[in-house]
């Protein structure tokens, strides 16, 4: 989605480089400034620490999701036919386009084939693979919307809108769409 | 198609958010009072309001509030609540009172949380004393105070505080 949004004749774009939480990204200049500003108010230097907030949410998932994620622990996708025959994954409750409810819950996938990735180089410590991968809209075989995943690729180069990827499944699935650990490219290279 | 799965009723979708946290120099001189069993706030000038924790500015006309002004740890219920919901950070035993403290010499309320008070005793206008720390155990950061507690004062008139409750 990313590459779509960004036009085709534009320059190329500074990449953005965002260090990990154990390099702070602050500039000498700030600190600087920040120091002198507590000499004023006459402390030496500037407290700083780790603030953590983090809230433990629990989602009730309602009947169509849950089939989903229930669907998952048993190595099966689900996704749910519109009103006009195509299907959504991951399935909702409302056809999105009349606001009718649905409810035939139609098998897809396992396979299926990027649409689009991003490449992650440098993975933050709670994203879902400890090396470089890849998130990426993935449209299962049978469905007519993608869903956002992670593609476990080993390098960029190997990725290209079009290549088939297939599920590799979490070895105890915990509930949630890490259930399905990761995608890989079918062929394997 | 086949049979459908068994629906999951709920999963656990966590938000976290990991700051590198600057105190910013207000605080900082805030923090590091504690660690000395000190509130400090501060205020622009002579005569003018003192604000605990120190902002860095006064908020009524962004004048830098730079000068640094030890309160009491003593102060005065203006207001307060009563929480019966748990939460896995908070160490007091349920319920507990969440009180709002105008500290003597202070002109903005501090936020703390009571304990050694039953429910029904707690009122604005009560006094009470900040708890510390042992004075080894002391930190730059607001656990250097566990708790007020209520203190043998009389109560304060509502009318003298009325404009912090």
């Amino acid at each position: 989605m990313i590459a779509l949004l960004v036009r085709q004749d534009a320059p190329p774009v500074e990449p953005i480089v965002v260090e990990s939480r154990f390099a702070p990204t602050r500039d000498a200049h700030t600190i600087t400034m920040e120091n002198d500003m507590a000499q004023t108010l006459g402390a030496d230097e500037v407290l700083r620490g780790p603030h953590i907030l983090e809230y433990p949410y629990r989602r009730s998932l309602g009947p169509v999701l849950g089939r989903f994620f229930g669907g998952l622990q048993e190595h099966r996708f689900l996704g749910i036919r519109m009103k006009s025959g195509k299907v959504l994954v991951p399935p909702q409750e409302y056809d999105p386009q009349t606001g009718a409810a649905l409810d035939e819950l139609v098998d897809v996938g396992p396979g299926g084939e990027i649409v689009s990735w991003s490449w992650v180089s440098k993975p933050r410590p709670k994203q879902p693979l400890d090396h470089p991968f890849a998130y990426a809209l993935i449209r299962l075989d049978g469905a007519d919307t993608a869903l956002l995943h992670v593609v476990d690729a080993g390098e960029e180069a190997k990725l290209s809108v079009g290549a088939r990827v297939t599920p590799r499944w979490a070895a105890e699935p915990s509930g949630g769409i890490l259930d399905v650990a990761c995608f890989e490219l079918e062929d394997g290279r | 198609m086949s049979e459908l799965p068994t629906p999951l009723k709920s999963i656990v979708t966590p938000v976290r958010l990991e700051y590198d946290h600057s105190a910013g120099a207000a605080a900082t001189g805030f923090l590091r009072g504690l660690k000395q069993k000190k509130i400090l706030g501060a205020r622009t000038g002579p005569g003018e309001p003192v604000l605990v924790p120190p902002r860095g500015a006064d908020p009524r006309t962004s004048e830098l509030a730079a000068e640094l002004v030890e309160v009491s740890d003593k102060g005065t219920v203006v207001t307060y609540s009563v929480v019966r919901v748990p939460s896995e950070n908070i160490p007091f035993e349920l319920p507990y009172v969440c009180v709002t403290v105008l500290l003597d010499g202070a002109n903005l309320g501090f936020f703390h949380v009571l304990q050694n008070c039953p429910l029904d005793e707690v009122r604005i206008g009560m006094r009470v004393q900040a708890h510390w720390l042992p004075d080894d155990e002391l930190q730059e950061n607001l656990a250097s105070i566990q708790y007020f507690e209520p203190i043998d004062e009389p109560d304060v008139p509502f009318d003298r505080i009325k404009e912090y409750a």
